[in-house]
């Protein structure tokens, strides 16, 4: 079974000049700050428009950051686990 | 009296197409020069001028944007600049920087509806969305950020949500505007009434004291005295055109609707042939006959109810009005031209 992640229409990302990047979700109007692997990890979702799922996600982040699997499998399952607690992002099942 | 506030009008160029706006586009699109731009600072100083602010067109649009807050900020001016958000990121970095942003008054972002519907209904589908990025990114920044809205048909009964909106993002406040009437908005059905320039005004004293944030409501109020001082008026504030003109304010040259073919008496000079001082000089006559005409109008009890709307009255009294004639059951036309005689 896959995973599949969605960013939220209700939600706008801002990228920043040193890398990081602020989320803000417009129902709450509640802002979020992204380090650069978030920024990175956001993008990716955004861009691929529902179809990301976890594990292209921790293949990218160890493409592009300097981390173990262990690492990055870590980082990213905090990641989505926080971002749909706070409604960023939808996961979906995919049978 | 000496102006503490200096205005430009980097560009006419704009990336966006709103239906409300009061910017005319029969003149040739140009940007404000670099060089002027510096003279003009260099002679401000005299005049003890404190603050220079940037408007448009979309003032983010003018090639050297960043060398000109630079140079104002390197004259211990500081600034601030009113944008429709849409170009903010390129430079957020900027204005980071510590001796920028310590200059930094505010960015008065426009926003005309809480939501994106209301406000793309004005300036176009997606703005919304983009002004909310350019929002949070100055918010990350710690920048003072203010939402500038202007009140029409579509935004009326959602000036408590605007407020909360601004509260909730927290930003500085916000300054709402009465929308200036112009044959697309009065054609559109966007335009207000004149009653309902009231009402806002009400609305927005209310929410000013309720709310804990800035709440204000910029130029163009009803005021009781048929006698209104704005900040131009006061010589507080001076406005550059784009051409490079002193002109009396920003809601009078090349506004929309007015003829472009006819003299413009609230032009008072240009500063690529005079100094800054010498066009102030004339300003002080020219605002002057606007206040002894006045005088002169009131002894002889010709002021209507139309003096009561300052920069209605100043609109008619420019010439910038003549086109109400062709909306004659506007409620403005009956307030603005000559009412006719009885048969
Ligand atoms: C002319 S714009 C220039 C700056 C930038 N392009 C922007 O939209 O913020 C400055 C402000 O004037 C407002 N404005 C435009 N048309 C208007 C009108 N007819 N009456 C009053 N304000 C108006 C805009 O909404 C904006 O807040
Ligand atoms: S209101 Fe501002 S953004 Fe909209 S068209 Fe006019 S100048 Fe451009
Ligand atoms: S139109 Fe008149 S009242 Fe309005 S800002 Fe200009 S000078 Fe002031």
């Amino acid at each position: 079974m896959d995973q599949k992640i969605k960013a939220q229409e209700a939600v706008v990302f801002t990228d920043l000049d040193d890398g990081s990047a602020v989320l803000l979700h417009l129902d709450n109007k509640f802002y979020y700050s992204l380090n650069e692997s978030g920024s990175f990890m956001w993008q990716l979702i955004e861009k691929n428009d529902g179809a990301m799922s976890k594990e292209k996600l921790v293949e990218a982040l160890c493409e592009q950051f300097d981390v173990s699997p262990d690492q990055a499998q870590s980082d990213v399952s905090e990641f989505i686990e926080d971002l749909t607690r706070e409604g960023l992002i939808s996961v979906k099942s995919d049978s | 009296m000496t102006a503490r506030r200096l205005a430009f009008e980097l560009t006419n160029r704009c990336n966006l197409a709103c239906r409300h706006c009061m910017r005319g586009t029969a003149q040739p699109r140009h940007d404000l020069p670099f060089a002027l731009i510096c003279r003009v600072l260099d002679q401000a100083q005299r005049l003890g001028v404190s603050l220079v602010s940037f408007t448009g067109g979309e003032p983010l649009l003018h090639p050297q944007f960043e060398d000109l807050i630079r140079a104002t900020v390197e004259r211990g001016y500081t600034f601030s600049f009113v944008t429709n958000g849409h170009l903010l990121s390129r430079v957020l970095p900027l204005l980071s920087e510590s001796a920028v942003k310590e200059k930094l008054i505010q960015v008065a972002v426009s926003l005309d509806g809480p939501d994106a519907e209301t406000h793309d209904a004005v300036r176009g589908p997606g703005s919304f969305r983009k002004v909310m990025a350019a929002i949070a990114g100055c918010h990350a920044r710690g920048l003072p950020t203010r939402l500038k809205p202007t009140v029409n048909r579509k935004n009326l009964g959602r000036l408590e949500e605007m407020a909360l909106l601004a509260a909730h993002l927290g930003l500085t406040g916000l300054d709402f505007s009465h929308m200036h009437p112009t044959p697309d908005n009065l054609r559109d059905g966007l335009m207000l009434a004149p009653a309902e320039w009231r009402q806002v005004e009400t609305a927005v004293a209310r929410l000013a004291g309720e709310l804990k944030i800035a709440v204000g409501l910029c130029a163009g109020v009803y005021d009781p005295s048929p006698f209104y001082l704005c900040a131009n008026l006061s010589m507080i504030d001076l406005y550059v055109d784009v051409r490079g003109n002193l002109c009396l304010c920003c809601m009078l040259p090349a506004i929309r609707g007015a003829d472009p073919d006819q003299p413009e008496p609230d032009v008072i000079a240009n500063l690529a042939e005079v100094d800054l001082v010498e066009a102030h000089v004339r300003l002080v006559d020219r605002i002057a006959e606007f206040h002894r005409h006045r005088l002169r109008r009131l002894a002889a009890g010709e002021l209507s109810e139309l003096e009561h709307f300052q920069c209605l009255a100043c609109a008619r009294y420019f010439g910038k009005l003549e086109w109400l004639k062709d909306f004659p059951d506007s409620p403005w036309s009956g307030l603005v031209l000559p009412r006719k005689e009885p048969p």
